[in-house]
């Protein structure tokens, strides 16, 4: 051990952590004590025990003086440093500007996206007992590609579920039938919402007036929520107030027992109107309710006891399904019941949506990305700008520093002055968010609201925290390392050297925009393609008026009678000049799946085709072109009743040759030939390619080779009337009259079929507009970022350029010097950009069946728009520089 | 009586200081500990209770002058004040009061 004297590393710790006030005297006194163990052991073991008493030092009772101490200090100083702080802000309102500008803008975003994802994730977390209620699902696998997987369940799921486990504490099935609704002598159209009687202890809707829970033990009581309320009733009170429900063929007097709030906005169980599930057997055939194992009707939500384990109690169900189905439908059927929580109904795209559409979390994921891709160009701004400045508050530092301010002090004073313009960015954050709000819950079809509670207190100060520490540390620890004595000697050299990390910075923020510009562009693109693209069919200005199913009958018949109904609407409609032709329609556009049927063909393979029952007028009014054959005439009982159309698509998987005059390859349906092969029309959504259709004017021949059926969009006839260009508005109250006239007053609900379609990619398409939003936000905070930053680097270069061009350099390969690295910079960014909007585009555009390709054009546009606004944007700088008079920049030197 | 109490330690670094005096710094209060009581303490506990005592104004404490050794470390000198040497003839003369009061002190078991 060649060192004498007490180990250094201990007296750095000693002087860290002890008061200054108290180091003298304590480090002589261990010094005292190293000393005499020196001269009584060895250097050795003095040096240990050295050590040893200094760590005995590290005390609260020494530390704590330390801290005391500290704070005094600093309130001392604090002053100083907001008084400096303002005054900087104060004197660069410039920069302040594009920095306040810059992060107000990303945080109101990173606010709104904050307020989008909270709801999405706490979607059915407001129930109290949200971790005890599951969604039944049901799984069958037939073979042969048969397979179910269903979130809608059958009625005698939940009873036997609750009859056979005691685990299970309640059983809610809740179902939907839609009802024409007379109050007094109003009518309405509205959806009843059937439920059972543990409906309000299972879940938490708030019940405002009356008795939600005894109602619902009640055939004739009805609940209604208070917007309903307030539609049928006004301001008098509901509470037994009688309406008629007409969901039968009989109408029926109820009586409105309880009042409801409406179900909040995140919640994936809707309603309306609630009404007892004892009227089901009104509904229902008795084998539906007690044994169709194979009907799923209604969503069973069932209630676990404290501390049961769903995953334990699923294990436990097979032999009592095995039980109920009995053993031949439940081997063949492979008959499969789980249980889903009900907090994952809204995000869990794994599993089928039931009564509420299920929500993908990509867009969670895509809108929290862009508002931190923005937050970042304006952090990036901040960092940029300060690191620039720096030049200015040199002197600053140097004056404080040889006054004795330590690094550690200027950090804290320039990190906390980041931290103050973070603030004040903040609350005009804030207010921008609160001004956005409206457009934002437009775009993103929600219903959020900005309240000040703990949430948004934590958002915001975890943001403030965050931009200020990110933003503000970088430039706080370049400042607080400049050597006083150079910079108050006058030299900045090695201040303004910093050049490479900033264009760096400035790099990643062009990699942005030219990744957002061409991701908008893309997208734009795609978007327009799916308005424009030739649909097979004409799409504009087609009408679609919804039938109300007859009361009586079965399905057959009632779509029968919906196209004598038809029949009557097109002779009164000859009578409106503004109508130019009208047809029947079992299905329309853009409203969900059409009828799918499920057979099995003659070789045994399962197969599906969809279905749509047509008059004869479909095809001239729809303008569909044929490929070969013929479509229906009306004055052919052949056609009529044994004809059938299909699209070309259904020729391709059948693999006919000559398909005129073919039958379909299943058994049991009635005797019928295709008499035309319609050509392939986008009878769905874009999203899905065209699957095989086939077209009859009576359902009748389709009907008994049935084997399986599933549609979404209900196949009660819809009158799909095509009107003449002109005065639209007219023409629409004529057939609203025609339709008052021959429904005896029912609601007149009408679409525009253009208008269905678009709404049909409507998430894509304000996925579109606020990518398009963020990309004008990253562009106009990254160009204001560069200007600044430009205004900088030119400042420093004033006199390189009057001397070049005392020199003679013209004035052109000034700018072209000035402007050279910049033009690099969009290069390289450009070519950094292309992978990555490649990837995610492609990932986007595949959830299209018909989508666009990705060209080089896309980029090249990209880049030469962030070329252009990065030269618009620093031209002003680079031209006034080049062109200044270098008697007056040179003459002080 | 003051509302203040001392320690068993305390009273004993607070004596100390009353008996060095001048020289009555944390080191040589290690040591007059260890030569007149026999016991070891670490410097830093001295150190810390000093601190206490002088938040309590029972010593007041002034930088000493300059020496070779120590590293050219002056010493922070510890003086008793007058409310230390009232609260330490208080502590005695309460400990007096209530030794008195001890009947059969003199010879067991010796």
């Amino acid at each position: 051990m060649k060192e004498k004297g007490p180990p250094k590393l201990a007296l750095r710790f000693l002087e860290w952590f002890c008061p200054p006030a108290l180091y003298e005297g304590i480090e002589g006194d261990l010094r005292e004590s190293f000393e005499a163990d020196v001269e009584e052991f060895s250097v050795r073991k003095a040096r240990r025990k050295f050590v040893w008493n200094v760590l005995r030092f590290f005390r609260p009772a020494i530390i704590l003086r330390n801290n005391f101490r500290f704070k005094l200090f600093n309130t001392i100083m604090l002053k100083n440093y907001t008084t400096v702080a303002f005054r900087s802000l104060w004197r660069s309102k410039g920069h302040s500007f594009i920095n306040i500008t810059g992060l107000s803008l990303g945080i109101a975003c990173c606010i709104l996206i904050a307020l989008f994802v909270k709801d999405e994730w706490t979607f059915d977390t407001f129930h109290t007992k949200a971790n005890r209620i599951y969604r039944a699902y049901v799984k069958e696998d037939h073979g042969e590609n048969q397979q179910f997987f269903n979130t809608i369940t059958p009625f005698p799921l939940g009873p036997v579920l609750k009859e056979n486990f005691s685990q299970i504490e309640a059983q809610v099935r809740i179902s939907t039938v839609s009802s024409v609704v007379d109050v007094g002598t109003s009518r309405f159209a509205e959806t009843l919402t059937i439920t059972g009687q543990d409906f309000f202890s299972v879940f938490d809707f708030p019940v405002m007036q009356g008795d939600a829970k005894k109602a619902l033990q009640d055939r004739s009581g009805v609940i209604i929520t208070e917007q309903i309320a307030h539609k049928y009733f006004g301001e008098s009170d509901p509470v037994n107030k009688t309406i008629t429900l007409h969901f039968t063929e009989k109408p029926e007097d109820f009586f409105v027992k309880a009042v409801v709030k409406n179900p909040p906005a995140n919640s994936s169980i809707q309603f309306d109107l609630i009404v007892s599930d004892l009227i089901l057997p009104s509904l229902y055939n008795e084998h539906m309710l007690t044994a169709g194992w194979f009907s799923v009707i209604p969503e069973t939500y069932i209630l676990l006891r404290e501390g049961e384990d769903a995953q334990a109690l699923q294990q436990k169900f097979p032999p009592v399904f095995r039980a109920s189905l009995g053993d031949e439908n439940f081997n063949e059927s492979k008959y499969a019941v789980g249980l889903q929580p009900i907090t994952e109904i809204h995000l869990n795209t794994e599993f089928p949506a039931g009564m509420a559409p299920v929500s993908n979390p990509r867009y969670a994921y895509i809108l929290s990305a862009v508002a931190i891709l923005i937050l970042s160009v304006a952090c990036i701004n901040f960092i940029t700008l300060s690191v620039g400045r720096s030049v200015k508050r040199a002197r600053e530092v140097g004056i404080r520093k040889a006054v004795g301010a330590v690094p550690r002090q200027l950090v804290v004073q320039f990190t906390g002055e980041a931290l103050i313009v973070t603030l004040i960015s903040m609350i005009s954050g804030t207010l921008i968010t609160l001004i956005c709000l409206p457009v934002f819950n437009q775009l993103s079809g929600k219903s959020l609201s900005l309240t000040l509670d703990a949430f948004l207190v934590y958002t915001a100060l975890i943001l403030v925290l965050v931009i200020g520490l990110i933003a503000g540390s970088y430039p706080a620890f370049v400042l607080s390392a400049f050597k006083p004595i150079a910079v108050l000697k006058g030299s900045l050299a090695g201040i303004s050297n910093k050049q490479t990390f900033r264009k760096a910075l400035v790099g990643i923020q062009l990699v942005l925009s030219v990744f957002l510009v061409s991701s908008t562009l893309i997208m734009q693109q795609q978007l327009t393609f799916l308005q424009t693209k030739n649909l097979g069919f004409s799409k504009e200005q087609l009408v679609v008026l919804q039938l109300n199913a007859a009361r009586s009958g079965n399905l057959m018949e009632k779509i029968k009678s919906g196209f004598e109904k038809v029949q009557l609407f097109r002779n009164e409609f000859t009578h409106v000049p503004g109508v130019a032709s009208v047809c029947g329609s079992s299905h329309d556009f853009g409203n969900g799946s059409w009828t799918n049927v499920g057979y099995t063909d003659d070789k045994g393979t399962y197969r599906t085709f969809f279905m749509n029952v047509v008059d004869p007028d479909f095809f001239p009014v729809m303008k569909l072109e044929l490929a070969s054959g013929r479509s229906f005439d009306i004055a052919n009982p052949a056609d009529v009743h044994g004809g059938v159309v299909v699209n070309e698509a259904f020729v391709r998987e059948i693999g006919w040759k000559q398909p005129i005059g073919q039958r379909i390859p299943g058994k049991n349906f009635a005797a019928h030939e295709v008499i035309g092969v319609v050509k392939d029309f986008n009878y769905s959504s874009l999203y899905t390619r065209v699957e095989p259709l086939v077209m009859v004017v009576d359902p009748h021949i389709i009907a008994p080779g049935i084997e399986n059926l599933y549609f979404e969009n209900s196949p009660i006839p819809k009158i799909i009337v095509r009107l003449k260009p002109g005065d639209i508005p007219t023409t629409i109250n004529q057939v609203e009259g025609v339709w008052e006239k021959l429904t005896d007053g029912e609601e007149f609900n009408f679409s525009f079929v253009d208008q269905t379609l678009a709404a049909q990619y409507k998430s894509d398409q304000n996925l579109g507009r606020i990518i398009s939003i963020a990309t004008l936000l990253a562009i106009v905070i990254g160009s204001l970022g560069l200007y600044g930053l430009a205004s900088l680097s030119m400042q420093n270069r004033t006199k390189e350029i009057s001397i070049r061009k005392v020199l003679g350099a013209p004035q052109r390969s000034l700018l072209m010097l000035l402007s050279k690295e910049y033009l690099f910079l969009v290069g390289i960014s450009l070519v950094l950009s292309v992978p990555i909007t490649w990837y995610l585009m492609v990932e986007w555009l595949r959830s299209f069946e018909y989508r666009i390709d990705i060209g080089w054009t896309h980029f090249a546009f990209a880049g030469l728009l962030s070329l252009f606004v990065a030269m618009l944007t620093i031209s002003y700088q680079t031209i006034k520089t080049a062109s200044a008079q270098p008697a007056d920049t040179l003459k002080y030197e | 009586m003051s509302k203040e109490f001392l320690g068993e330690f305390e009273e004993l670094v607070l004596t100390m200081a009353g008996i060095l005096q001048d020289e009555a710094y944390g080191n040589a209060i290690v040591n007059e500990i260890k030569a007149r009581v026999g016991r070891d303490v670490n410097l830093s506990a001295v150190h810390v209770t000093l601190y206490r005592l002088e938040d309590k104004g029972f010593v007041k404490s002034k930088m000493g002058g300059a020496t070779n050794v120590r590293g050219g470390r002056r010493k922070r000198i510890f003086t008793i004040t007058n409310a230390g040497l009232s609260m330490l003839r208080a502590m005695k003369e309460s400990r007096m009061d209530l030794w008195k009061l001890i009947p059969q002190l003199k010879m067991i078991g010796i």
